[in-house]
């Protein structure tokens, strides 16, 4: 069965701001006198992801790597076609979003369980695990305004690793704090995909997708560049789109 | 996951019109936990590190009302009670409304870091942002009670009706709000706006003055301003004294107040997908 299912899914962004862009929408008027307004972040995509499955997706900057997996997890809605997903999905994006500077640590876990759809119930039993696994307990009642970036990254992390969601997407957050914690951070990433958990890794690091991945594809321009489904095809194409930018 | 797990289908379509405002309660009733999570954020953000905490709620207005006390009790040589507690309720709910817009208007811009990244309804934010603003006048109002003793003004049951004062003015303030924040995404001008319109707002809807100080010719056109009428209502209610408040402006606010909020939800569900993407 399938955990995702993108149909036929364009999705564009506008090109210009402001007062113009707003009297455009109003009166409905896009696209009548031959200049772009729109950038097409991605074209008529179709990929469905299985159950259980780890899938990669690289691409240079720019390519709608971030934007796909925001679209799956329902951060934007797509202008045409339909995505379908099954299962809680969370997105581990920017670690530590969200996080209240005044607050204390645990008020911020409180806070940060909430807003990626934790129950109170749910946060007061991993509460522990959190504070554990973050490695700063003697700092966990104090403001988070007093944490370096480090501990901050940490937290963030922590809170992140204990959602416990059925799909995961991860968009570059590999590289949280130091050496060790990175260690400890990959470790935990591998027990969660290790799971039933379908996972999407977006990373520029050919190694991460290499080592994780069970199948990977190419974005470029809002459309998949895969010959094959092979993270070896996929990871070709990126190569192969690198050069003839060069 | 079981096979039996539902599937959660994202498309472009929008709820129709009548759909858009049960889109938005359906939202928040599914997420009331996250809304009460984030008014108490806001509570504890907003008077963190201070000596009395959320007892500013309630020292704020008492020193205003000693501040109008001395210039209109001692300066004008008005010694009537019920002035410095007519002034007091109309600055209390005149602050309530204006809060709530102000910062309603830039919330989506104000947390478009948060809301690029999690996919929670961005409703969400406007309305625990009300919730806050409801809460800290509650608060502020309890002072009411001892100040009336003091005055020797009789406590009237109509006090109790305050809470839906609160739901009337909070459904004007979001509704306008979720269509400000939708503007301020394309224009940001729009939260320089609202602030001069809430500025002139705070002279215009009888925050120093009442309705039995304007010509009664004028009372018609006076109700026109949603504001305005709340304000008197919290002072009827508060005294008990409804004899210059016709009830067909408490009926007519009440209305226009609904519609907004209904327009609010319609503007915001359909339009909010597509001015995430200019954050």
């Amino acid at each position: 069965m399938n955990a995702i299912e993108l149909d036929s899914v364009t999705l564009d962004f506008p090109v210009k701001g402001g007062a113009r862009y707003l009297k455009e929408q109003v009166t409905g008027r896009f696209r009548t006198e031959g200049r772009r307004t729109h950038l097409r972040a991605l074209d008529k995509v179709d990929l469905n992801i299985q159950q259980g499955e780890i899938l990669g997706i690289v691409g240079p900057n720019g390519a709608g790597k971030s934007t796909i997996l925001r679209v799956m997890a329902g951060v934007y809605s797509p202008d045409e076609g339909l995505v379908r997903t099954r299962g809680k999905c969370v997105l581990l994006a920017g670690i530590g979003t969200g996080f209240q500077s005044n607050l204390t640590g645990r008020e911020n876990i409180r806070l940060n369980g909430s807003i990626m759809g934790l129950s109170d119930e749910e946060v007061v039993n991993r509460m522990d695990d959190i504070i554990a696994f973050s490695e700063i307990p003697a700092f966990i009642d104090q403001p988070i305004r007093t944490y370096s970036m480090g501990m901050k990254a940490r937290l963030g992390f922590a809170i992140a690793a204990h959602l416990e969601p059925e799909i995961l997407l991860i968009d570059e957050v590999m590289a949280v704090g130091d050496a060790a914690f990175q260690k400890k951070c990959k470790e935990r990433i591998k027990e969660m995909v290790s799971g039933d958990t379908t996972v999407v890794i977006v990373s520029h690091n050919m190694g991460t997708v290499k080592n994780f991945c069970d199948r990977a594809i190419c974005i470029h321009e809002g459309l998949i560049h895969t010959s094959g489904e092979g993270v070896d095809d996929a990871i070709l194409a990126y190569q192969q789109i690198l050069t003839e930018e060069e | 996951m079981g096979k039996d797990t539902p599937a959660v289908v994202i498309t472009s379509k929008r709820p129709g019109l009548l759909g858009s405002p049960y889109t938005v309660f359906n939202r928040i009733r599914e997420h009331r936990r996250l809304v009460k999570h984030l008014i108490f954020r806001d509570l504890k953000v907003t008077y963190h590190g201070t000596l009395i905490g959320w007892g500013w709620t309630m020292v704020e207005p008492l020193a205003l009302t000693a501040v109008y006390w001395l210039v209109f009790s001692l300066l004008r040589g008005n010694d009537d009670p019920v002035f410095v507690l007519e002034i007091l309720l109309g600055v209390l709910i005149y602050g309530m409304f204006s809060r709530t817009l102000s910062r309603t208007t830039t919330s989506v811009v104000g947390n478009s870091g948060l809301i690029k990244q999690v996919a929670v309804p961005r409703e969400v934010f406007l309305w625990s942002i009300g919730g806050f603003q409801s809460l800290r006048f509650v608060l502020s109002i309890l002072i009411l009670p001892p100040l009336l003793v003091i005055w020797g003004i009789e406590l009237n049951w109509t006090l109790l009706c305050i809470p839906l004062l609160v739901i009337g003015v909070q459904s004007l303030a979001i509704g306008l709000g979720m269509i400000f924040s939708i503007l301020h995404v394309h224009v940001r001008d729009t939260s320089h706006v609202v602030s001069i319109l809430t500025t002139a707002g705070f002279f215009l809807s009888g925050v120093f003055f009442g309705m039995k100080h304007i010509d009664q010719a004028y009372h018609d056109i006076f109700a026109l301003n949603p504001v305005a009428v709340y304000i008197e209502l919290g002072r009827a209610l508060t005294t008990g004294n409804f004899e210059i408040l016709q009830t067909s402006y408490i009926v007519q606010t009440l209305i226009f107040s609904f519609v907004s909020l209904l327009i609010g939800c319609i503007v915001f569900v359909r339009h909010e997908a597509q001015a995430i993407k200019l954050l």
